[in-house]
């Protein structure tokens, strides 16, 4: 009888600790604002990329010649471009597109460059022959390496995803390494090799959680960094081969109407922004959120 | 005589020291952090080994523990020689040589909680299924002084003395027999330290377990330890059990680190002063460790290094005069 | 030591509170601390006792940290520091006032030798030449018995000892002539043998320059070493204070007897468990009201929880804030008779 009480009552204590622990996350949760407002924009982003252009009926590559370059109304709410088509489900669809690579990007670079971060701290002549072609791959401009590998593989939507995650692994491993070297020298990985871990265990049990924050705000930073280069390449042709609508693709069609209708690159431009930056903010954000040092409501 | 369970034959390490380029070059010279070290260790006895910063205790017990490769030497424990063994080959062995930090907070992961970071061990050991291994924490808990109430804390959550408690019991989870205590209480304040002694005392005479404990605090290693041995300069100098020494302290610079320990309690004595500084024991560093310190130093101090012995049954001194 | 001229600085009913988003938390609470000039006064507790907060709230250093707040009075020769505006502040850092900290390599610029370090300072309190700023470091570096003190200004902090460090750091806070030095733990990273080195150059520039030092430290045997008169606190308070002598000779509060206890001195029994201070200091959220001690106190009484004690003066000098300061001695009188 005593003993099952006391059972219980140790059960009410533990219940107690990881309702508080849940409290004082969801503080920390609510003293971070640029992690509210980041998920908030690409909450909204994602769930009108995803919803709207499914429910609508209208079609984004419909063109209507009478309704060319109408100025944003209360039949077209931002305007229509220079064949008559929705500026608003263009976008939209563009947001799908955006949305789809850059995610895209960031999934297959996040765990390509972890793999090759991880690996390259851990065993000295693996670190000089990957790092040495992550910084050639570094040096090389960004979009000049897209641009080139799109010229070769041929415009598609597939091509667009290959060439950013061969251009954006190398950051991710460079920053998952440099963690994984922080977290290598730390007293509690020699604790593991003293309890008699193997190789493997001290690599994915405790050096990756202690890189995943760092990897998911860098994470959050390429998918940023992805949407821009995907609109880039579009814009240069060499992206996503119209008429398919892309942010990129329909910047790149104002260009040449840019005086008579501004409104053709101020939205999917404005898109662009507003992505990027709650992107950025999501990242930082997350930063705070995931140390488990920092307290909620303070910084540092 | 018994057989030691542990024993250390004339261990060496060094490090190359390089010039104002650093690595560019190849090193001017070398720093022995140990040299010739000597030590054996008996089942169930608490042996301090005590001595300044940079004196090479530390780095002692890490070779033990195998997370540095020792130049020259051997460490035998149960009939292998640990420095020859490889990282693999010494894994099995890990749960019979634990390791309690200086710094507890440090040497456990921030993002596990306590339960799962004290049922690790026994995880990566394969020793018990999900249900032992549960109440082996627990039992180990209670044993420290920590309630299973602190099962689903994180570490970071708990004071300085309860952090070094959990530290202590990650370490005699496994049952080991050798544990290796590298100054696990002086980052602690002293009246918690107090009670971190006590524990450690207690559970070495409950477990039968056998302590290298390295400290540089001359009354906690008094406290704590059956036998000890004085380090300086990366060698032992003086080694005797515990009463034997503080009766009669034979080596001069054992003689000067205990007149250094300002005396609180009788007549308050004030402590001698040792004059300069420890020097750099390099590769031509000739002669008795503590010649360049040492009041008493002659000319065959200076050039002739003083071998170990034994001037009473287990009293040994590495001096030429007495 | 004489005392009977004007004090050099007085605390009153000093409290520093930090503000930890709705709450106000007591780091220091109502210290009363006087210091002469030429006086070595020593403040000892455990973490968490607010001994490093007080002393750098002298200075004022915590001020950039918006959270903090200060109540009460210090006055510094004639001057109320906590009113002075920052200028005029700064110009009594480093000047009259100089600080020591516990690490030395980190107070002191890594990329600058020693020398060039120490000219700064000169040149900036002093309005000295260069040259003169360069002989009168090379003397002050002397002074604190670094060896080649010329070879030594060319150096770079990193390229001395721990021991050197501090006395390189000593000689920069003696650089303006201060007339009271802040020692803050300053032999706590050191060795023993070097410990008793810096502590007897401490106490030799007492001595020599009548400076007073205020030596904050966890280590009781620091205090007994050079310290005139010691200060106990715990918790944002001062629970003893008396005369070197008179405190480790008769300790009336339960606190500074188990601190005293706890230590494994080299004649203690082996064979017993050494003495402790239960339980752990409570965090400043949770202050106990009464005593401050009282939760961790063997002689606690339903008095001590409910109400704050004075601090009573028991003979001239030696004051105890505690309810039944004879209590706890007694007991151990007793202890030893048997």
């Amino acid at each position: 009888m005593t003993e099952e009480k006391k059972q219980a009552a140790a059960k009410e204590q533990s219940q107690a600790i990881l309702e508080e622990q849940r409290r004082l996350r969801k503080e920390k949760f609510l003293s971070n604002p640029a992690l509210i407002i980041g998920l908030v924009g690409m909450v909204i982003i994602v769930l009108a990329a995803l919803i709207l252009p499914a429910v609508s009926s209208v079609d984004p590559n419909e063109m209507k010649v009478l309704d060319r370059l109408k100025p944003p109304g209360a039949e077209h709410i931002f305007g229509t471009d220079e064949f008559g088509r929705d500026l608003f489900i263009r976008v939209m669809h563009g947001a799908r597109v955006s949305i789809c690579v850059g995610g895209a990007v960031t999934i297959f670079s996040s765990i390509l460059g972890t793999m090759i971060g991880i690996y390259a701290s851990y065993f000295k002549i693996l670190d000089n022959i990957l790092m040495r072609i992550c910084d050639g791959l570094i040096a090389i401009p960004g979009v000049l390496l897209a641009v080139a590998l799109m010229a070769a593989l041929g415009a598609s939507i597939w091509n667009v995803i290959l060439a950013l995650t061969v251009v954006y692994t190398p950051s991710i491993a460079r920053v998952v390494r440099a963690g994984a070297l922080v977290a290598r020298e730390q007293v509690y990985v020699e604790a593991a090799k003293i309890q008699g871990a193997s190789d493997f265990r001290i690599l994915w049990k405790i050096i990756l959680p202690s890189v995943v924050s760092s990897l998911t705000v860098q994470a959050s930073f390429i998918f940023a960094q992805a949407i821009i280069s995907e609109a880039s390449l579009s814009f240069l042709g060499v992206g996503i081969p119209a008429p398919a609508a892309s942010w990129g693709n329909i910047l790149q069609a104002s260009k040449q109407v840019l005086s008579k209708a501004p409104w053709t690159a101020i939205f999917p431009g404005a898109f662009v922004i507003i992505s990027v930056l709650s992107l950025n903010l999501l990242g930082d954000g997350l930063r705070d959120f995931l140390d488990p040092r920092v307290k909620g409501g303070r910084k540092g | 005589m018994r057989e030691p369970l542990l024993e250390v034959k004339g261990l060496k390490k060094r490090y190359p020291v390089y010039g104002p380029l650093g690595k560019l070059f190849k090193p001017v010279n070398h720093m022995n952090a140990v040299c010739d070290m000597c030590l054996a260790l008996y089942e169930g006895e608490t042996y301090g080994l005590v001595g300044e910063s940079g004196c090479g205790k530390t780095t002692t017990g890490r070779a033990i523990l195998g997370l540095i490769h020792p130049d020259e030497g051997e460490i035998l424990y149960g009939g292998k020689d640990l420095a020859k063994l490889s990282d693999k080959e010494m894994r099995p062995l890990r749960k019979e040589i634990q390791l309690v930090f200086q710094d507890p907070l440090s040497s456990l992961n921030p993002r596990q909680r306590i339960g799962s970071l004290l049922e690790e061990p026994l995880i990566i050991q394969k020793i018990g299924d999900g249900e032992s291994r549960r109440r082996a924490v627990i039992d180990i808990l209670e044993k420290v002084g920590l309630a299973e109430e602190h099962y689903f804390r994180y570490p970071h959550e708990l004071s300085g003395g309860q952090v070094q408690r959990l530290g202590i019991a990650r370490a005699l989870i496994i049952n080991p027999k050798l544990i290796i205590c590298d100054e696990p209480v002086s980052a602690l304040d002293v009246s918690i330290q107090a009670q971190i002694l006590n524990m450690l005392k207690r559970l070495q005479k409950e477990m039968n377990l056998s302590l290298l404990f390295i400290s540089h605090d001359i009354g906690v290693i008094r406290y704590i330890s059956n036998r000890i041995g004085v380090m300086y300069l990366g060698s032992l100098v003086e080694e005797a059990e515990t009463e034997q020494l503080f009766e009669k302290p034979l080596h001069p610079y054992t003689q000067a680190l205990f007149s250094s320990v300002p005396d609180l309690s009788a007549g308050r004595r004030k402590p001698e002063i040792l004059e300069g500084e420890r020097p750099m024991r390099t590769d031509e560093f000739m002669g008795c460790v503590f010649h360049t310190r040492c009041r008493y130093a002659t000319d065959r101090c200076r050039t002739e290094a003083p071998r170990m012995r034994e001037v009473s049954p287990g009293h040994k001194v590495a001096c030429h005069n007495e | 030591m004489e005392t009977n001229n004007k004090p050099l600085l007085e605390m009153e009913n000093f409290h520093i509170y930090f503000r930890d988003r709705k709450k106000r938390l007591p780091a220091v609470s109502g210290v009363n601390m006087t210091i002469h000039p030429g006086e070595i006064v020593g403040v000892v507790g455990e973490s968490g006792s607010g001994k490093s907060v007080m002393s750098q709230s002298i200075l004022r250093l915590r001020e950039h940290e918006a959270d903090v707040e200060y109540e009460g009075s210090v006055v510094f020769e004639g001057q109320e520091i906590l009113k002075l505006p920052l200028a005029q502040m700064q110009s009594i850092r480093g000047n009259r006032i100089s600080v020591i900290f516990q690490d030395p390599l980190t107070s002191l610029n890594p990329v600058l030798t020693v020398g060039k370090q120490m000219e700064e300072v000169l040149i900036l309190h002093k309005k000295m030449s260069r040259q003169d700023a360069r002989a009168r470091s090379t003397e002050l570096l002397r002074l604190t018995g670094v060896p080649y003190p010329e070879r030594c200004v060319r150096q770079y902090p990193y390229e001395l000892s721990g021991g050197m460090q501090q006395r390189v750091m000593i000689s920069m806070a003696l650089a303006c002539e201060p007339s009271l030095l802040i020692a803050d733990e300053p032999t706590t990273a050191l060795d023993v043998t070097i410990q008793n080195q810096i502590l007897r150059l401490l106490s030799e520039l007492n001595q020599k320059l009548g400076m007073a030092i205020l030596l904050i430290t966890h280590d009781l045997s620091v205090m007994a070493q050079i310290c005139h008169s010691v200060r106990v606190m715990y918790l944002g308070q001062i629970v003893e204070e008396a005369k070197t002598e008179e405190l480790f000779d008769n300790p009336m509060h339960p606190y500074t007897q188990g601190l005293l206890d706890c230590i494994p001195h080299l004649d203690v029994d082996r064979e017993k468990p050494l003495h402790v201070i239960t339980g752990t200091v409570p965090p400043l959220s949770q202050i106990p009201v009464g005593c401050h001690f009282c939760t961790r106190c063997p002689y606690a009484t339903e008095q001590c929880r409910k109400n704050e004690p004075p601090a009573v003066e028991i003979s001239p000098g030696h004051r105890v804030k505690c309810w039944n300061p004879r209590m706890g001695n007694e007991k151990k009188r007793e202890e030893n008779a048997i």
